[in-house]
């Protein structure tokens, strides 16, 4: 049975790097230009269907359209509410991701649909945070196995397959909904003007040779480090507020996990991001956020681990990967207007 | 009720700057709602200086940034967004001006005196907030400032929150239908009093904020977008000022496959469509680039720029949509003050923008 649909943008192209991949303006590190030398990243398509009824998936995230003739035989649970929206929440989701995927969608939706219940994994307390400064956590249904919604009204991303094969997305102009409406109740709070958004585990699954030089380098010039994943930073909890605020208030943000791209959008245009990427393995998700946020991007690439990736893990090595951060690099990118 | 002209003068003006800054959203929120709260200012964002970097700055002696104060540099100055709550102010339909009985005008709504001899004002107890500022007519002004501004406060602060404004023309009400803004819509025919206006002051003139997104992304969605994505749209309307010249652009832009398009009949979410179906757009600064917002990030846009109307605001507001700005500057005869194109370069931009003809 056909379903309904409502098309609302189509898979496209984003071209970063408006001034090119020139190498000491743009490129950094290494004389190889990241991804391929391309400039272009996917951005994904975005439609709405009514699935009649559908079935979600809390963790891993994932959502399909039922056929009524079999649902007796399933093993899933029943949704409370006859009507809902699956929304990818949980632990399991970055915060950046969920800002930039799940609320985003939910806002749209209950500001241009209509108001419907959520359904999805429970929220982390940031994620709650974001949900009630938009006015959506009141009709959450938090589930946590797969259960069957009557009619579920479903806002997807689609890359577009390719023989077969589905490419990843990198941004869309509708991951800016819920980041601008949450930027627009903060003010802008100067914690630094300088901030590194980094997790403790390495970039990315890397080791990184010189974790602590760099941090403690990082330090030095005065660039103070938040963990969007603990919501921390240093000692001191941060509320989802607090981190817009701060990042609203920066000139300068220094990344290296591109599943946290989405914390790039609190920033105001114009703002320099220094993303640390490991050659060969460049991921175009920052630079893709930072065209469509209007941000000021710039790469500095450290170099891949020269073994083979099918090796057994290096004597010493907590992960297969090893990089060593180019802190020279950082620097010049860091200084270059 | 007492006419509001009697403590001020004719060029009794203030700015958010002026007033108790409020910390906080629940503050805020209180300071909007609670009828005893004193007037006060929340500071969104700052001002802040950006890139806008041409991908061909050609055509004409000149560099634009150099016409706008930066001779060097490609930047241009974002204004910053401060919104504030006025108790017992007035809203004039006509002119949009705000009028705070105890302060005076709110600058960056003007200062209609207009609104100080009307002796017929209502009143209404309600807390309200713009739906446009002074530019209400303009389409770039009404999309990319005063329906944003409506749109994020509303947002903020939930639907206690009315929009107000005089009696809309269809392609407005039609956009404010399309944000669920239509419902609750207080229209007004004189000036008003209202319990509290709550305005920011993205009703200046200048070039739109970072926050004019949340506005044109939402309508983006509501209005779809049709299958083909491959077009590439000159609008212009024929600019009769241009003569020959507008001609040649034509002619030229056909060669690269570019098709002339007329607005006029069509609805917005039918202009939103169809912009969201373009990969490149043509146009001459000014209001028939107004719909840029609409296309998708990425998209190449060229402003057709005078040396007469040398204005930062299409490339400001490609840099914030993230789209690519391309810009060809055509000199105007000082005798004549007819255009004077220059084809070569012409055919140099649109070869740089999609490749060759």
């Amino acid at each position: 049975m056909a379903r309904l649909r409502l098309d609302h943008a189509r898979p496209t192209f984003l071209p970063i790097a408006p001034r090119g991949l020139v190498s000491d303006q743009i490129v950094f590190g290494l004389s190889r230009a990241p991804f391929g030398g391309q400039r272009l990243a996917r951005s994904a398509g975005v439609a709405t269907e009514i699935y009649e009824p559908g079935l979600v998936v809390p963790n891993p995230f994932a959502v399909r359209a039922l056929d009524p003739a079999t649902q007796a035989d399933a093993d899933w649970a029943e949704s409370p509410v006859a009507t809902a929206a699956p929304i990818a929440s949980g632990a399991a989701i970055s915060l950046g991701r969920f800002l930039t995927e799940g609320l985003a969608i939910a806002l749209l939706q209950r500001d241009v649909i209509g108001v419907v219940p959520l359904i999805g994994a429970g929220p982390t307390p940031a994620q709650r945070a974001a949900l009630d400064a938009l006015d959506l956590a009141s009709d959450f249904i938090a589930i946590d196995r797969a259960t069957r919604v009557r009619r579920m009204i479903v806002t997807q991303r689609e890359s577009g397959a390719i023989n077969g094969r589905v490419p990843p997305v990198h941004a869309d102009r509708f991951m800016r909904v819920a980041i601008e409406a949450l930027r627009f109740a903060v003010e802008p709070y100067e914690i630094s003007s300088q901030i590194a958004l980094r997790r403790p585990r390495p970039i990315a699954d890397y080791d990184v040779a010189n974790r602590l030089s760099f941090d403690s380098w990082l330090a030095s010039m005065g660039v103070v480090t938040i963990d969007p994943t603990a919501m921390r930073i240093g000692a001191s909890d941060l509320g989802l507020l607090d981190l817009a605020a701060a990042l609203a208030g920066a000139r300068c943000v220094v990344i290296d996990d591109p599943s946290q791209a989405g914390l790039l959008g609190f920033c105001d245009p114009g703002t320099k991001v220094v993303e640390i990427a490991v050659d060969g393995w460049t991921d175009p998700r920052i630079a893709a956020m930072c065209l469509v946020f209007a941000l000021d991007w710039r790469v500095v690439l450290c170099a891949a681990p020269a073994y083979s990736v099918s090796q057994p893990v290096p004597l010493g090595s907590t992960s297969l990967l090893r990089t060593e951060i180019d802190i020279a690099g950082v620097a010049m990118a860091l200084d270059v207007s | 009720m007492s006419n509001p002209s009697d403590p001020l003068t004719e060029s009794a003006h203030f700015d958010a700057d002026t007033l108790t800054a409020v910390h906080g959203l629940a503050a805020w929120g209180n300071a909007c709602f609670n009828p005893a709260a004193p007037d006060s200012v929340f500071h969104h964002a700052p001002n802040r200086v950006i890139g806008t970097w041409s991908h061909f700055l050609g055509g004409g002696a000149r560099q634009p940034g150099a016409d706008l104060g930066h001779a060097e540099t490609a930047v241009c100055e974002l204004a910053g967004v401060s919104a504030v709550s006025l108790a017992g102010a007035l809203l004039d339909p006509t002119s949009m001006t705000i009028l705070s009985p105890a302060r005076g005008f709110y600058a960056p709504s003007g200062g209609s005196h207009a609104v100080l001899r009307c002796e017929s004002s209502s009143q209404y107890d309600g807390v309200v907030t713009p739906v446009a500022g002074v530019d209400i007519h303009d389409i770039r002004h009404f999309l990319y400032k005063g329906l944003p501004s409506a749109v994020m406060l509303r947002g903020m602060l939930g639907p206690r929150l009315l929009v107000a404004g005089p009696v809309l023309q269809p392609w407005q009400a039609e956009l404010l239908a399309a944000l669920g803004l239509d419902q609750g819509y207080f229209s007004i025919a004189e000036p008003t009093r209202f319990t509290r206006i709550i305005a920011t002051d993205m009703m200046r003139p200048e070039p739109p904020s970072r926050f004019a997104r949340g506005a044109i992304d939402r309508l983006r969605f509501r209005f779809g977008q049709d299958h083909v994505r491959t077009r590439r749209l000159l609008i212009g309307d024929g600019q009769k000022a241009w003569g020959d010249d507008w001609s040649a652009i034509e002619a030229e832009a056909e060669d690269f496959g570019f098709e002339p398009v007329d607005l006029a009949p069509l609805s917005m979410a039918e202009r939103a469509r169809l912009f969201a179906s373009a990969t490149a757009v043509i146009g001459p600064s000014g209001a028939a680039l107004a719909l840029v917002g609409f296309c998708d990030p990425g998209t190449a846009i060229l402003e057709l720029q005078t040396t007469a109307l040398l204005e930062g605001w299409t490339r400001v507001l490609c840099a914030v949509f993230g789209l690519e700005w391309y810009n060809l500057i055509i000199s105007m005869s000082d005798i004549t003050g007819e255009t004077l194109l220059d084809r070569g370069s012409l055919r140099i931009c649109l070869k740089n923008m999609v490749g060759a003809a």
